[in-house]
């Protein structure tokens, strides 16, 4: 039996204390956000049993260095400013794009904060389908979203999340839904590559 | 004598009158002699010549029939040829009026039989050696015999011809290839790689290793047989392969006609086997479907003992598959060898695998004791008690797994706006793609990365004197220097030289003390005797300087497309009238594992699935006996035994699903050696331009690191269709898989019909084996 008291005191405070600790976690979200790390990105290639050589991207996030493969048929872009490479499809019919940032070091919150915070990155889009993803550093968490678009097109999108130890790495796909399948392979390909390189790269004395 | 002397000439003119009257009947009688020869000539020439075109018309006749009957042996088989000849279908296949008028003036019989051909059946299933590009494989034939009469009811003569063929409708087991492709056929191999058996493909074949590649047996192509790389393939490879790469020891042909599965639906396509087609063989019956059509037949949910089905809400039901599944094996006796349980994810398709899990260790102590469907297999045609245990299994998986969207009611109003900006769209904020706006722009420092798109398209510069030298960067091509020397009595100017000026000087002695300004140093005042008597200093004599200039291509600024910003249709806003609510459905795809399979039931084993298949670890190596051997070509202990799937991949002994999102050279992917010998029917995702299908090398498909361990294959490779469920393509090398060390071979059991394994299905191998013109009613050659 709950006194009317003790049930208002509830009914008011837990609301409250949500929005604190949801407040709360944006802000460190978004202090944890100002820092950068540093972020170089060079051009390599690498030879693969049989694959023969494959052009891949050797990034430094803070103090680790990762390797990428360049998907097949994309070309990519490195904006040294925002801390993000793109990668655009021959065609331009699809771009795929991996951005760096301090958020989520560590860790990945859990799948339903994570969800709330990609619904609201993307306000026009239908949020349908969460899911792990796996690279090869790790596993991560990926959402479907559906976007209308121009006309009668729709944009469907992959938005994919890997933490590391200083931060985390988000990867975006983003076509044609009509394109999707075939452009979700190389979006597949390029989260399998993902990978920390072997020997970390020496630093000048 | 005046009248002795009349008779006499009276007598002279009668002998003359006889003789021209003789010659004229030897001539006439010459004229006629040839004109009836030349009558009779052309008489014979008339009939020979009807002869030979009554033999094209009854050479017509036999192929009408003829055709029908490879038409329908490529479409349904040999037994529905034979069973439609019983009833004398394919006699009255003549020529008729309408295929064309000219036939009305011909009739046709066969034997004794108007108006229809001869079509017998003169052997079935005879086992006989194909000869080149096939050599040494052994087809099983049907011969039949076709003899037509014709006769031309419009000439004189009446003549008939009859023409007879015999032809064998063979059929060749298609594990008697090493490699068998319905699709283009790559083989690029990196390291050294023998195929020891026969090779065919329905379309092209494009070979181009980087190591030798040998042939040991025939090489086939209905399409081209190419020593380059695919066009299709988009990788780098020493085209033309270079000669030391490859070697034939047997016969290499292109142009061969195809080898058919006689798959009933492909009735629409005559030459070759549709993939969708072929595929069907794999695919269950649709519900209603006689499993005594063609198509039924054909399909090998209708040939199996055993049939596993998991439906969509995840109920396990096993039956029996020979008396069309109305035996169902209870729970406590399948459980034992059937689980859903497991999870795993494939690198390759980057989604996660919910497999059905079939033990095949239990399934052979289940099978061989049980008393449910022993009774009914030791009961079924060509079976007995010896053969009861379960040879080949049926394994669908028609659980819901697919993360197909449905949106109902779903209206929207999408606000967009062709937008320029200067700074590149963020991800969400527009629909692709992106037009990058340049312009022309000069400017005289380099652009910076980023504000331009490269390449800078010129340099301005302009021709520069300077008395300094130009920096680095400012500058194009050589600098050139030029030096100028003066002498001169007098001090040069300034800014008539550059750098030092040398002051000349001579030793003096003089009696008179220097002015000021005519020498350098010091006077010394030379003395006798206290009197002074000279003065010796360095008098000078004049002044010497150098005047250096630079001449140079100073640059004074580039010319480059500088960003001005980019366009884009850029969302505004979007209205909906639906909000979207899913259940969040986890995507996974369909498998079926087979693991514990050393040694299979005591017959052999087929496993067939339209899913895509995994063999983990060892897989046929050891007999009933428990003899078995790993690590070795030796196939003398092993069972017959094929898989039949949408894709197959191999995994390892050391196989760990819980690893299967692991890093590949992190350790806990690392395979260790396998052995597997079965024959492998599946499909392939073809090189199409963007992506490499793998090639022969890649046709076992492999999920961990392989890299230096040994892999043992012992069977035959067919690839009959394009893979509809594991879809993905070859992933290259590095991230999903590292390749084994392949120690690949065609199992030469296949050589022996009784060896093969269950279910083999067999390609059509037809062969005309004679042609002759034979007697006029004749029934017989």
């Amino acid at each position: 039996m709950e006194f009317p008291a003790a049930r208002l005191n509830r009914l008011l405070i837990v609301p409250r204390l949500r929005l604190f600790l949801l407040l709360a976690l944006a802000a460190l979200g978004a202090a944890s956000a100002r820092g950068q790390l540093e972020f170089k990105v060079r051009p390599a290639t690498e030879a693969t049993p049989e694959g023969g050589n494959v052009n891949i991207l050797v990034i430094q996030a803070g103090e680790e260095h990762f390797v990428l493969q360049v998907p097949k048929g994309y070309g990519a872009q490195v904006r040294q400013g925002g801390q993000s490479i793109v990668f655009t499809s021959q065609t331009g019919s699809s771009i795929i794009t991996v951005q760096l940032s301090t958020n989520y070091a560590g860790a990945l919150p859990k799948m339903e904060t994570l969800r709330g915070l990609v619904a609201t990155n993307h306000p026009a889009a239908s949020l349908v389908q969460t899911s792990a993803c796996y690279t090869s550093c790790g596993a991560g968490l990926f959402f479907d979203l559906f976007q209308p678009a121009a006309g009668n097109l729709t944009m469907r999108m992959r938005d994919a999340y890997v933490s590391f130890a200083e931060g985390s790495f988000e990867f975006t796909l983003s076509c044609d839904v009509r394109e999707y399948d075939r452009n979700r392979i190389s979006f597949a390909w390029l989260l399998n590559s993902f990978r920390l390189q072997a020997e970390p790269a020496k630093k000048n004395p | 004598m005046k009248t002795t002397l009349l008779n006499s000439r009276t007598r002279q003119r009668g002998w003359a009158l006889l003789i021209v009257m003789s010659l004229a009947a030897t001539g006439l009688l010459l004229v006629a002699s040839v004109m009836n020869w030349a009558n009779e000539n052309a008489a014979v020439t008339a009939r020979n010549n009807e002869y030979f075109v009554t033999t094209y018309a009854a050479e017509a006749a036999t192929e009408k029939a003829l055709g029908s009957i490879v038409q329908d042996d490529q479409n349904y088989g040999q037994g529905w040829v034979y069973t439609k000849n019983a009833s004398s279908s394919y006699n009255s296949l003549i020529p008729t009026a309408s295929d064309s008028s000219y036939w009305t003036n011909y009739q046709f019989s066969g034997g004794t039989n108007s108006g229809a051909v001869l079509v017998e059946c003169l052997n079935t299933n005879v086992t006989n050696f194909a000869g080149p590009p096939y050599s040494g494989l052994q087809y099983i034939g049907y011969y039949y015999e076709i003899i037509a009469n014709a006769k031309n009811l419009s000439s004189m003569y009446g003549i008939t011809a009859t023409v007879g063929q015999q032809i064998v409708l063979g059929q060749i087991p298609i594990f008697q290839f090493a490699i068998f492709y319905n699709d283009t056929l790559e083989i690029d191999p990196g390291a050294i790689m023998n195929i020891n058996g026969t090779v065919h493909c329905n379309t092209n074949i494009y070979i181009d290793p980087s190591s030798l590649l040998t042939f040991s047996n025939d090489v086939s192509a209905t399409g081209t047989l190419n020593l380059t790389e695919n066009p299709l393939d988009p990788s780098s490879r020493t085209t033309p392969t270079p000669a030391n790469m490859y070697v034939f020891n047997g016969s290499a042909m292109a142009n061969v006609n195809p080898l058919n599965l006689p798959v009933g639906t492909n009735v629409s396509c005559n030459t070759t086997n549709s993939a969708s087609a072929v595929n069907a063989i794999l695919q269950p019956p649709p519900p209603g479907e006689d499993p005594g059509s063609t198509i039924g037949t054909n399909r090998l949910y209708n040939q199996v003992d055993l049939i596993i089905t998991i439906s969509n809400n995840n109920v396990i039901t096993v039956t029996s598959g020979i008396n069309e599944g109305t035996t169902v094996i209870t729970n406590n006796q399948w459980a034992s060898f059937v689980s859903t349980n497991g999870s795993f994810y494939s690198m390759r398709d980057g989604i996660q695998v919910d497999p059905v899990d079939i033990d095949v260790g239990a399934l052979r102590k289940w099978s061989a004791t049980n008393k449910q469907l022993r009774p009914l297999l030791a009961a079924a045609p060509s079976r007995s008690s010896a053969t009861a245990d379960v040879q080949a299994i049926y394994v669908l998986d028609q659980r819901f797994l697919s993360n197909t969207v449905i949106i109902t009611n779903y209206t929207y109003t999408t606000n967009t706006a062709s937008t320029t900006s200067s700074n590149y769209p963020g991800s969400g904020t527009y629909y692709p793609p992106v037009t990058t706006n340049t312009t022309t722009t000069t400017s005289s420092a380099l652009p910076t990365s980023g504000t331009y798109v490269p390449p800078i398209l010129s340099t301005n510069v302009t021709s520069t004197n300077s008395t300094s030298s130009p920096t680095s960067g400012t500058y194009m091509g050589s600098v050139t220097t030029n030096n100028t020397t003066n002498t001169s009595t007098t001090y040069p100017t300034a800014g008539t030289y550059t750098g030092t000026v040398t002051t000349n000087t001579t030793v003096t002695t003089s009696n008179i003390r220097p002015a000021a300004g005519t020498y350098v140093g010091t006077i010394t005042t030379n003395k006798t005797n206290g009197v002074i008597t000279g003065y010796t200093y360095n008098l000078i004599t004049g002044y010497t300087s150098h005047y250096t200039t630079y001449t140079y291509n100073l640059i004074t600024g580039y010319i480059f497309n500088g960003i001005t910003g980019y366009t884009f249709t850029g969302i505004t806003g979007v209205t909906t009238n639906t909000i979207y609510t899913t259940n969040y459905v986890q995507y996974a795809e369909q498998g079926i594992v087979l693991t514990n399979g050393a040694t299979l039931p005591s017959n052999g084993l087929s496993v067939v699935t339209p899913d895509p298949l995994y063999i983990a670890g060892n897989w046929n190596v050891t007999n009933n006996s428990g003899q078995g051997k790993t690590q070795t070509y030796d196939v003398s202990d092993t069972l017959p035994s094929a898989v039949y799937a949408d894709a197959v991949t191999i995994l390892s002994p050391a196989w760990n699903p819980n690893s299967s999102t692991n890093s590949l050279t992190g350790g806990s992917r690392t395979a260790t050696p396998d052995t597997v010998n079965a024959a492998i029917l599946t499909g392939i995702i073809p090189s199409n331009g963007t992506y490499y299908s793998g090639g022969v090398e890649n046709f076992p498909r492999f999920q961990e690191n392989w890299q230096g361990v040994n892999l043992y294959y012992n069977g035959s490779m067919v690839e009959m269709f394009t893979s509809q469920i594991a879809n993905d393509p070859w992933p290259g090398t590095g991230t999903v898989y590292n390749p084994p060390n392949r120690y690949w071979a065609y199992d030469t059991n296949f050589n022996n019909p009784s060896q093969l394994p269950p279910l083999t299905p067999r390609v059509i191998y037809i062969n005309r084996s004679r042609w002759n013109s034979l007697p006029p009613g004749s029934t017989v050659f």
